[in-house]
């Protein structure tokens, strides 16, 4: 079992779209593929369909108390599961802060799943906090969504530079740039310009698209409703890419129909 | 381990389709998806999945292959599947993860080879909540199974509810909704498939079962069991002429040493010309089979001889396993010449003639067949005692191959003529025995594949690359001698077990 987890500092630039296209396209490939909302905003529960409620809340659930198969819900694509997101996660770094090695909390909870998932997506609240900590820990990768500004290059260098530091065991890193407009002199600037110097950052790139912004109301995936479009092209073209790069493998082989 | 319900399946009539579906099972909309898939029925030949309720299919999509087990009151398993031989599937070709080791556990050596092969066409329907989100998955399923070329037959109609993780609730309600309307749910599609193209599901079948009884004449009782031992060949003879499976071959083989052993032990029931011209003709099928055993024995091992192989020489080794699949080649064209040929035919017609009527004629033809059995396992077991315990730690490997072939015909005797007496009298000394075999069996095995690779020495030196294959080489001898000797350490043990007091008294009272 693989753990990536959908990361960044900031709000808005695009993780949760990532998680939800990225489990999408796995599922599709035969991989069976848990999705783990870690983002009491819920917004990747919302888009599948699914009440944002774990019974029992952060507290039994990070205590241990609750059994996790148990707070699995199926979603409408084959081959993928999902922990929804639950309101109490706000509380997620104080319940943390309670147990003991909080950084190694995260995978120990995933570890019975091992053999059910090939894959598990963590999508992350924006903060750096004792979650982002775990996530750290427990993942293989982290997938980190970039906007095409200077301030957003800044603080990835901030996350590159902590990861090296403070991480025992860091986790590779798979940057991309999200919500670009190649009309715009800027963003072809910046993402040609740091597309050199980091060679974490991913060649695909995902386009400003009115297709992403459309997942809201669609509750789908775009990759289930617009596979064809631009912007579901482009998350198939960066999926494929971050199965390359992190030595996933070819995929499993077996797509099933992500509508 | 998430708990996903079983699908739940039922028989539909042909009145049945998706919008009486909908009017009984509120919430549901049709997708107007379709799919057809080709679904290949996967068994071993002797039907071990189906002797434990099993189904495993083979799934042809539009994109990949898939793997599914159905297991009554269990949530299918599926496993993507990597490209393979299309006729069958060994337990190296199964997927990593549950499904595979579960399988290839239940498999061990044999092969999972098509049984029949089925098209369904399904037509999506699911059950979905306020959210629109789908919360009970239903396909209308119409399949149908092939034949022959262009032939197929429809099988019943079906529709198959899914349940979806965390909804049990909503799936409980739908199949109570159905019951309500279909009644019972509708038995395995397997079966109904199987049915209709006219195949067994128990599969080819090496069991003696003869039944016996102590007073039976004792060329009556010979006479059956041959001509069961007979049809064991006969049976498994395409397969090993197909070489789907190496066990067909193993099979066949223990139906010809087991006939030999017969033919040996019980020769005073008929007369001695037929009993010579039998043993040479049997003699001869056993040794044109063996070189392709041998090496269908050799390969499989292969990945536990080389475990001890450096990492960093296992390359090395490559030429070699393509010198013993070529010479396992060779040996399987002559082995298929020999089973095909004239003289095969007329040694079998013999045979089939002899056995085919008793009234062998020889000095112990109508004697009761549980004394003279009996008086055989008594003198079999007898022999083996007093010669293994004159085997130490100095005897020549012969020795040990000597009683392991005594061995063999004592566990025939007991295997095809035991049922006569008591299971728990018999069953002890046959763990005992089996216990010393597998030491013996594991000594000569090694030594045999040791003369195997060290014959392979000049070939393997002459090819390209030859000097470094032949000292990775080295190790795997080195490993097979190794595993050579702990089996002759644990020779000691497992005879003292075989030759207690307790299997004395066993054989003594009971067989006499």
């Amino acid at each position: 079992m693989r753990v990536l987890a959908t990361y960044n500092i900031k709000g808005g630039v695009g993780k949760t779209s990532a998680a939800v296209n990225f489990a999408a396209l796995a599922a599709g490939q035969g991989y069976r593929t848990l999705l783990w909302d870690l983002d009491p905003q819920g917004s990747a529960t919302y888009l599948f369909r699914v009440k944002p409620k774990v019974r029992g809340g952060v507290h039994k659930l990070i205590e241990r108390r609750s059994d996790v198969a148990e707070l699995l819900k199926g979603t409408d694509i084959e081959h993928l599961d999902l922990l929804p997101a639950d309101f109490s996660y706000r509380h997620m770094d104080l319940v943390l802060g309670a147990t003991k090695r909080p950084e190694a909390r995260l995978g120990r909870l995933l570890e019975p799943l091992g053999r059910d998932y090939d894959l598990v997506i963590l999508d992350c609240p924006p903060s750096i906090s004792l979650l982002s900590e775990s996530v750290f820990e427990s993942a293989d990768a982290l997938i980190v969504p970039l906007i095409p500004a200077t301030l957003s290059v800044r603080t990835f260098e901030q996350l590159l530079r902590f990861v090296e530091e403070q991480v025992v065991d860091p986790p590779e890193i798979v940057a991309f740039f999200s919500m670009v407009d190649r009309r715009k002199r800027l963003h072809r600037e910046v993402v040609d310009g740091v597309g050199h110097r980091y060679p974490q950052v991913a060649t695909a790139v995902i386009p400003a698209a009115s297709d992403v912004e459309r997942m809201g109301v669609e509750r789908r995936p775009v990759v289930a409703y617009a596979p064809s479009g631009p912007a579901g092209r482009a998350y198939r073209a960066l999926w494929d890419e971050t199965v390359e790069r992190l030595a996933l493998g070819p995929g499993p082989g077996h797509r099933a129909d992500p509508h | 381990m998430p708990r996903l319900p079983a699908p739940v399946v039922f028989a539909l009539d042909h009145g049945t389709g998706e919008r009486r579906l909908a009017r009984w099972l509120p919430g549901v909309t049709v997708d107007g998806a379709t799919r057809t898939v080709d679904r290949i029925l996967l068994d071993t030949f002797d039907g071990r999945l189906h002797r434990r309720g099993l189904t495993v299919w083979m799934e042809e999509g539009r994109d990949a292959t898939v793997l599914r087990l159905e297991e009554p009151g269990v949530a299918d398993h599926t496993a993507p599947l990597a490209a393979r031989r299309a006729d069958r599937l060994l337990g190296a070709d199964l997927p990593d993860g549950v499904l595979g080791d579960r399988l290839r556990a239940l498999i061990e050596e044999r092969a999972l080879l098509p049984q029949v092969r089925i098209r369904v066409r399904g037509h999506s329907l699911r059950i979905c909540n306020e959210d629109d989100k789908t919360v009970v998955r239903i396909t209308l399923d119409e399949p149908s199974v092939k034949v022959a070329r262009g032939v197929d037959i429809p099988l019943g109609r079906r529709v198959r509810v899914n349940a979806v993780l965390g909804y049990d609730r909503e799936m409980a309600k739908a199949v109570a909704a159905l019951s309500r309307r279909l009644g019972e749910p509708a038995p395995p599609l397997a079966g109904e498939a199987l049915a209709a193209a006219g195949i067994a599901a128990e599969g080819v079948s090496s069991g003696v079962d003869v039944a016996l009884v102590a007073q039976m004449r004792s060329d009556e009782a010979m006479a059956a069991i041959c001509r069961r031992l007979a049809d064991v060949v006969d049976d498994h003879r395409p397969g090993v002429l197909a070489d789907l499976d190496p066990e067909f071959l193993h099979d066949l083989r223990v139906a010809v040493r087991r006939s030999r052993s017969v033919l040996k032990e019980m020769r005073s029931v008929l007369l001695a010309p037929a009993v010579a011209r039998a043993r040479v003709d049997l003699k001869w099928i056993q040794e044109v089979t063996g070189p392709t055993r041998d090496l269908d024995v050799l390969l499989h091992e292969w990945p536990s001889m080389v475990g001890p192989v450096p990492a960093s020489m296992a390359a090395d080794l490559r030429p070699l396993v393509e010198l013993l699949e070529r010479e396992r080649a060779e040996a399987f064209t002559v082995m298929r010449r020999a089973l095909t040929s004239r003289r095969f035919a007329r040694a079998w017609a013999a045979w089939r003639e002899l056995i085919a009527e008793p009234g062998f004629g020889g000095p112990d033809a109508a004697r009761p067949v549980g004394e003279l059995a009996g008086g055989r396992i008594i003198a079999v077991y007898r022999s083996m005692v007093k010669a293994g315990s004159a085997i130490g730690d100095g005897s020549p490997p012969e020795e040990l191959h000597e009683l392991r072939k005594r061995g063999k015909e004592l566990r025939y005797l007991l295997e095809l003529f035991g049922v006569m007496w008591p299971e728990k009298l018999v069953k002890p000394l046959v763990t005992a025995l089996k216990g010393l075999q597998d030491v013996l069996g594991h000594f000569q095995d090694d030594e045999i594949q040791v003369r195997e690779l060290r014959g392979l020495g000049p070939a393997v030196a002459a090819a390209p690359g030859g000097t470094d294959s032949l000292i990775a080489l080295g190790f795997v001898i080195d490993e097979l001698t190794r595993r050579q000797h702990a089996a002759r350490a644990d020779f000691s043990r497992r005879f003292t077990d075989f030759a207690s007091p307790d299997n004395r008294r066993i054989v003594h009272g009971t067989f006499r």
